[in-house]
């Protein structure tokens, strides 16, 4: 021991001086510099967990969210779709609708047509008829006015009084 | 109360029936004077046409008038005569002629509201219905 104090040529008051001095130094720097540290990194180490917490906080919120929204688009597209079916089951019976009634009139317009056609047909054939009937009968007033003479016509009266 | 046509002529016909033609010629002389005094004359025509009809129906005589084309004989005459007082129950027919040449042949008789078409010009003219039909 004493051989190392010799090699190193340790002056015990030093030593110990250097002690103290490393001691005050020690105590200064717990004091001003470990200690407010240790503080600021635990404050900062607490901000870190708050955020952390936070951030796990928005998370769960987010996906929440996220599963309250796939909720929300899920009914929205059912309700959608519900939707969409009524107005195609509705535009389905209005298309058949229209067509039952369109086929209606045109059965309407239809029997109207035949009708007129039938009401046209029927006068042309009575106006035929007629004009055929004027020419026969003018033919028939001319042969009769020709073949009755006195002596026909006086048998015709004796006829129609017996 | 105003005294119809009618009325006078059936007053008339009442007094003058069974009268000899002197005395009614007088009954109608007071007649005439009458009218004149109610100042009706102005409606002795239609007396005078009512009178005939009353008189006719009374006495069953029945006015009639034929269309023809060639007129008729005095056969015909009597034998239409006869055929008309048969049909109407009369016991005098009236016949008055009418000439038309329209009717083509046969005859018309006309009597008292009943019209008899027995021309050919109506047969034809039925036959035209019976075409356009």
């Amino acid at each position: 021991m004493e051989n190392l104090i010799e090699t190193f040529h340790i002056d015990w008051h030093i030593f110990i001086a250097q002690i103290i001095n490393f001691a005050i130094v020690l105590a200064v720097l717990y004091w001003f510099a470990f200690k407010p540290l240790v503080k600021i990194m635990g404050e900062r180490s607490g901000k870190i967990a708050k955020s952390l917490e936070e951030a796990k906080q928005i998370e769960e919120k987010l996906s929440q969210t996220k599963a309250g929204f796939d909720r929300t688009m899920a009914e929205a597209k059912k309700e959608a779709n519900v939707i969409l079916e009524k107005a195609a089951a509705q535009a389905e019976a209005k298309k058949k609708e229209a067509v039952t009634h369109a086929k209606e009139e045109i059965g309407q317009i239809i029997n109207q047509e035949k009708q007129k056609m039938q009401t046209e047909k029927a006068a042309t054939l009575k106006e035929i008829k007629k004009e055929v009937a004027d020419l026969v009968i003018a033919a028939v007033e001319k042969v009769l006015g020709e073949k009755i003479d006195e002596k026909k016509d006086r048998e015709i009266i004796k006829k129609m009084i017996k | 109360m105003k005294i119809t046509v009618k009325q006078l002529a059936l007053s008339l016909y009442e007094s003058v029936e069974g009268k000899t033609p002197s005395q009614a010629k007088q009954v109608i002389g007071e007649f005439v004077a009458l009218l004149a005094k109610k100042n009706l004359l102005a409606r002795a025509d239609k007396i005078i046409l009512e009178f005939t009809k009353i008189w006719h129906i009374k006495h069953g005589i029945v006015e009639a008038q034929v269309a023809s084309v060639n007129g008729l004989n005095k056969t015909e005459v009597k034998l239409l005569k006869d055929y008309i007082a048969k049909i109407s129950r009369a016991k005098e027919v009236l016949l008055s002629e009418e000439i038309s040449a329209g009717i083509l042949g046969g005859v018309i008789i006309k009597y008292e509201d009943k019209i008899l078409d027995g021309s050919l010009k109506t047969q034809i003219n039925e036959l035209k219905n019976k075409m356009i039909k």
